[in-house]
């Protein structure tokens, strides 16, 4: 059961992003895109909805989401970006001038720049590039493309910026959870047996001593990387 | 071969991911159930479907150059009228 929950000052949040489908490959077809993607660079690609009814008045102030985003992932200030590399004018069925149509592509592109931060983070890569793709029809859907070199940190990526950005949306606060979240994922790439650990166990209690995080703090973020694609855990409550 | 999957998070995130079936190796143990599909198309018709398309990077190096403009920027600044319930206690942190 998918429950609509309603937010404080906020987005419902089941109705703000969903991600329709992820996928890793070259797409040499958008290379042309963005002329800092390095040739035969993998990618991760995210299809994403974004509803955010018209009429919708919550708190929808994207700066003050922004300078929160900034708190968790510093590096977000020093991101570049090359706005509108085409629009295409000649369809008229996408009204770029529309606020509602720049407030979701805002949003998309959001998403973009923290899957970058994210898996840059994560794997450590100097540089990273990205493009949001706005459908001329539905105007609400976004291909996005990351350069990737782990497909389970693209995964990962795309699954929490979805996740964040809807709790900002919906004006609810970010708890420690998400930043140790990330600490977690970055010290598990740098781990690699211990990421191919399957059983929860033993890598709660290894990562409890090793990072000095008590066991209930970690089994929930261990729960939440699985859920993300980042782990592949094993144990009778996670289904 | 592939089924469509619905994914749930807790905070009702759907998802539909394409669940590929995969055959374990001895080098290779760990296998996500989840798994990104990995498609290598040449897709021609891909670009046509687009009305727009924004390009960033990140590097830890900045470098200079025209045509580009900081995150903070590309977001526009509005101004709305403070709402009830918003106070500055109510930030992450």
């Amino acid at each position: 059961m998918t429950r609509n929950r309603p937010s404080k000052n906020g987005f419902p949040l089941k109705e703000v992003l969903e991600i329709k489908e992820i996928s890793y490959g070259e797409f040499p077809e958008i290379l042309s895109l963005n002329p800092r993607f390095k040739p035969r660079s993998k990618k991760v690609k995210v299809i994403l909805d974004v509803r955010v009814p018209e009429t919708e008045k919550g708190n929808t102030e994207l700066p003050s989401i922004l300078m929160k985003l900034v708190k968790l992932l510093p590096s977000l200030e020093r991101h570049q970006c090359g706005e509108h590399l085409f629009e295409d004018s000649k369809s008229g069925k996408k009204d770029p001038h529309t606020e509602h149509s720049e407030k979701i592509t805002d949003i998309a592109h959001m998403m973009e720049h923290i899957i970058i931060d994210l898996q840059s983070k994560i794997t450590g890569l100097d540089s990273c590039s990205g493009i949001t793709c706005g459908y001329k029809n539905p105007c609400f859907r976004f291909d996005i493309f990351v350069e990737c070199k782990d497909k389970k940190v693209g995964m990962f990526s795309a699954f929490f910026a979805a996740d964040l950005l809807k709790r900002l949306l919906a004006n609810r606060s970010l708890s420690r959870r998400y930043y140790a979240l990330i600490d977690l994922a970055k010290y598990l790439y740098g781990n690699n047996s211990l990421r191919r650990q399957t059983k929860l166990d033993p890598m709660t209690f290894k990562i409890s001593s090793e990072l000095g995080w008590k066991r209930r703090f970690v089994l929930p973020l261990l729960r939440k990387l699985k859920d993300f694609g980042f782990l592949n855990l094993k144990h009778p409550l996670m289904t | 071969m592939n089924d469509k999957l619905s994914f749930k998070n807790p905070d009702d995130l759907k998802t539909k991911i394409e669940k590929l079936i995969s055959f374990q190796e001895k080098e290779d143990r760990l296998e996500s159930p989840w798994k990104a599909k990995d498609e290598n198309p040449g897709d021609p018709g891909l670009l046509s479907k687009y009305a727009q398309v924004l390009c960033c990077s990140f590097e830890k190096v900045e470098t200079i150059e025209q045509q580009t403009i900081k995150l903070s920027q590309a977001i526009p600044k509005k101004t709305h009228p403070k709402k009830e319930g918003d106070s500055p206690g109510r930030n992450s942190s």
